[in-house]
């Protein structure tokens, strides 16, 4: 009896062993996900080695995904509505991610965010969606690229480095720039130039040029709420003063509502263009196509400002989030805060990610972000540091945009319609899409 | 020695025969998933002010009555996408027919020739539209540059809210037309020999062997491929949306490209749901007497 009894009891303490073991590897496991959409391919792999290193270490797998910027928009609108996102996912206000946050897609990360990472954020971190992101790259998306050596041909000086032009110091100088020197009514330089293509990548072309005048498509109604921004003189002037680039100055190509980052990389490299409004984010793509110097063949300037003086401009964070059908929050944030918290992890980030500025006070202490290794680095980053301002987090905007703002505008451009009707077409749209 | 099996499902003794019938269950199933589901859910979508995440509340016809009574876009995006099916599948049609007629009489290098047709038709349309987005571009490109050369002046193309949507039109008929020419080529080739070499005894000319042994026997086929074309055209949306993005000023906005940035850029999926089953129903008039005619043709 006894003798079956302690057979009973071994192998009763062998399963419970065997569960608690079963256990412990499961705790072992954890396996976090993170779809990233860095467009060097370098960034891929250093978020891979990222992803080994923390395994050593913690034991928890990260698998990396890529997903082009083209396609993340719908890749993860499909992801969110299946309920199948990913734990960690990179974002970017460009791609609308204010309205998934509203949408309830994202998680607060206000419980989990430490006083330690409060600290080495810059101030201006949690600016653009609260404490539902994480953000680690600053992307300033109004810089204008300019080309020194034309301007000292023309006789032009640019603003002083953490100066703007005034729109018409701006539209003078452009003028300046343009040169027909064959007088067939074909300028063979113009002096400025955008880049258009309808849908939602043409907000980055027009936002900085409402913004510059103080004008939005919507504002803040003082409830809560939002209003539209539409009825005010500052839009019209704004857009009327776009257009007038292509229609009455003349300085800008018209041809820039077909044109995607292909065609302005080549119309730089065939000196087309004076002046080019883009993300900072282009500087390395001009360096790597063109082995154009920063600071020497090329430099940036702020994108120029109206009489009212609005010293901001147009920019946007890359940030982490958390979807909030993730498993592993508590997991996915702890790998998002052993990569944010390592000065040299951030700053290899941020190398590889075209030299944007790291969001991290440590990081930016690097020796690389300095002016030894990149010419006039801190005048450019007081310059985009103190005039970004960042897109209003309503579900609505980036819809609103591509679907009304942006064919209206183009029909103004293309001399279909007045700007006086364009804008108040504008603003009839959008009070009925905010149900005013 | 009688079958045990019957055509069309109908047995000996004039019995229904279910065997037939049993035999296309897999597939009904497949297509049930594959397009019966998705087809429910985005009618479901159109009834509803779809959220991608958290509830959907019922709607009924409002995202309908909206599209027609209220939006800005959509009547110009149905003129649009008219033009873009009707123009563009029948000069296909027409080069094609041509082309396929003159590759018929060819004797020499027929499957070089065949090989450099399809061309177009396998190059992805990713590539397709940065090829032709380099042609067509206002200050560089080959086209404006041949323009230039012989005299005439740079053309804005696809900046351009009067001629995006024919420059698109001509280059969706470059990508296509190698498929219809391929099909009608087949077609013409099936058509007995014999014919041509009686009507030939008897004196016809070359336009009365088209007109009277050719297109008739080319019939079944001409309807396939404008069917088929048609259908596509009206869906169409990769050319558009890589080349111009629906600009400028919604010139080449298509009920395709207008379903996706109302459910992906705008999140208003409900009204994207309604658009792509307005689009459904203008395919199906369009395809389903076509191909009930084809049916009744062959019996």
């Amino acid at each position: 009896m006894i003798r079956k009894m302690t057979v009973m009891l071994l192998l009763a303490l062998s399963v419970i062993g065997g569960i608690w073991a079963n256990g412990s590897n499961e705790k072992k496991d954890i396996t976090i996900t993170m779809q990233h959409s860095m467009v060097p391919p370098e960034a891929n792999e250093l978020l891979k080695q990222f992803a080994e290193q923390y395994k050593e270490e913690t034991g928890v797998t990260v698998e990396i995904s890529y997903v082009p910027w083209e396609s993340q928009r719908a890749t993860t609108l499909a992801k969110i509505a299946s309920g199948n996102t990913p734990d960690i996912l990179h974002g970017n206000s460009n791609q609308g991610t204010a309205e998934w946050v509203e949408m309830g897609a994202m998680t607060d990360l206000a419980d989990f965010i430490s006083d330690e990472m409060k600290e080495e954020l810059i101030p201006t971190a949690f600016d653009e969606l609260g404490t539902y992101a994480i953000p680690f790259l600053q992307s300033p998306e109004a810089a204008i690229f300019y080309r020194p050596a034309l301007f000292e041909e023309a006789g032009v000086t640019p603003p002083a480095p953490g100066e703007a032009w005034t729109w018409d110091e701006f539209v003078e100088a452009a003028k300046k720039l343009t040169i027909d020197a064959d007088g067939d009514g074909e300028p063979e330089q113009w002096g400025f130039a955008e880049r258009g293509l309808s849908g939602f990548i043409a907000m980055k072309t027009y936002i900085p040029h409402l913004w510059a005048f103080g004008a939005d498509i919507i504002k803040p109604d003082g409830e809560g709420g939002w209003k539209s921004g539409l009825d005010e003189q500052a839009a019209v002037d704004a857009i009327a003063a776009q257009a007038a680039l292509v229609t009455e100055d003349k300085v800008m190509k018209p041809s820039y509502l077909s044109w995607g980052l292909p065609e302005a990389m080549r119309a730089w490299g065939e000196n087309d263009m004076a002046m080019f409004a883009c993300g900072m984010w282009w500087a390395d793509s001009v360096k790597e196509e063109y082995g154009h110097e920063f600071g020497k063949d090329f430099d940036v300037m702020a994108f120029p400002v109206s009489e009212n003086g609005n010293e901001f401009s147009f920019s946007t964070f890359d940030y982490f989030t958390i979807p909030t059908t993730s498993k592993n929050k508590e997991e996915a944030y702890k790998f998002i805060e052993w990569i944010i918290l390592d000065p040299q992890r951030m700053a290899d980030l941020a190398v590889i990610d075209n030299y944007l500025p790291p969001t991290t006070k440590s990081a930016l202490a690097d020796p690389r972000f300095s002016d030894e290794s990149f010419p006039l680095w801190s005048e450019r980053f007081a310059l985009w540091s103190d005039w970004s301002r960042f897109m209003p987090a309503s579900s609505k905007y980036a819809g609103m945009w591509t679907s009304t703002i942006i064919p209206i505008w183009e029909e103004i451009v293309t001399g279909r319609r007045s700007v006086e009707d364009g804008v108040a077409l504008m603003d009839s749209e959008i009070k009925a899409q905010l149900g005013q | 020695m009688s079958s045990k099996f019957h055509s069309r499902g109908v047995g000996r003794k004039g019995r229904i025969d279910l065997f037939p019938y049993l035999l296309n269950i897999p597939a009904i199933i497949v297509l049930g998933i594959v397009i019966g589901v998705p087809l429910v859910q985005v009618l479901i979508m159109s009834l509803s002010e779809y959220s991608f995440f958290g509830n959907s509340p019922f709607v009924g016809l409002d995202n309908f009555i909206r599209l027609f009574t209220r939006d800005r876009v959509f009547w110009s995006t149905v003129r649009n996408t008219v033009i873009w099916t009707f123009v563009s599948i029948s000069l296909e049609f027409t080069f094609a027919l041509a082309i396929s007629l003159l590759m018929n009489r060819i004797i020499h290098m027929k499957g070089f020739l065949r090989g450099l047709v399809l061309l177009p038709w396998v190059v992805p349309p990713v590539t397709v539209g940065l090829i032709w987005k380099t042609i067509l571009d206002t200050d560089s490109g080959l086209l404006n540059n041949i323009l230039v050369s012989l005299g005439g002046s740079k053309q804005p193309l696809l900046s351009s809210p009067d001629q995006a949507l024919w420059v698109l039109i001509a280059v969706v008929i470059w990508r296509y037309s190698p498929f219809m020419i391929i099909s009608l080529l087949a077609g013409l080739q099936s058509i007995d020999k014999g014919l041509y070499e009686v009507s030939a005894i008897e004196g016809a000319s070359p336009f009365q062997n088209l007109r009277y042994i050719t297109l008739p026997l080319l019939r079944p086929v001409m309807l396939v491929v404008l069917a088929q074309g048609t259908i596509w055209r009206i869906g169409h949306f990769d050319l558009v949306s890589m080349m111009t993005g629906g600009g400028p000023a919604g010139s080449t906005e298509l009920l395709a490209t207008l379903a996706y940035s109302k459910t992906i850029t705008e999140l208003n999926g409900g009204s994207g749901a309604a658009v792509a089953l307005v689009t459904l129903i203008i395919t199906l008039l369009i395809g389903l007497p076509i191909f009930n005619r084809l049916l009744k043709e062959r019996g």
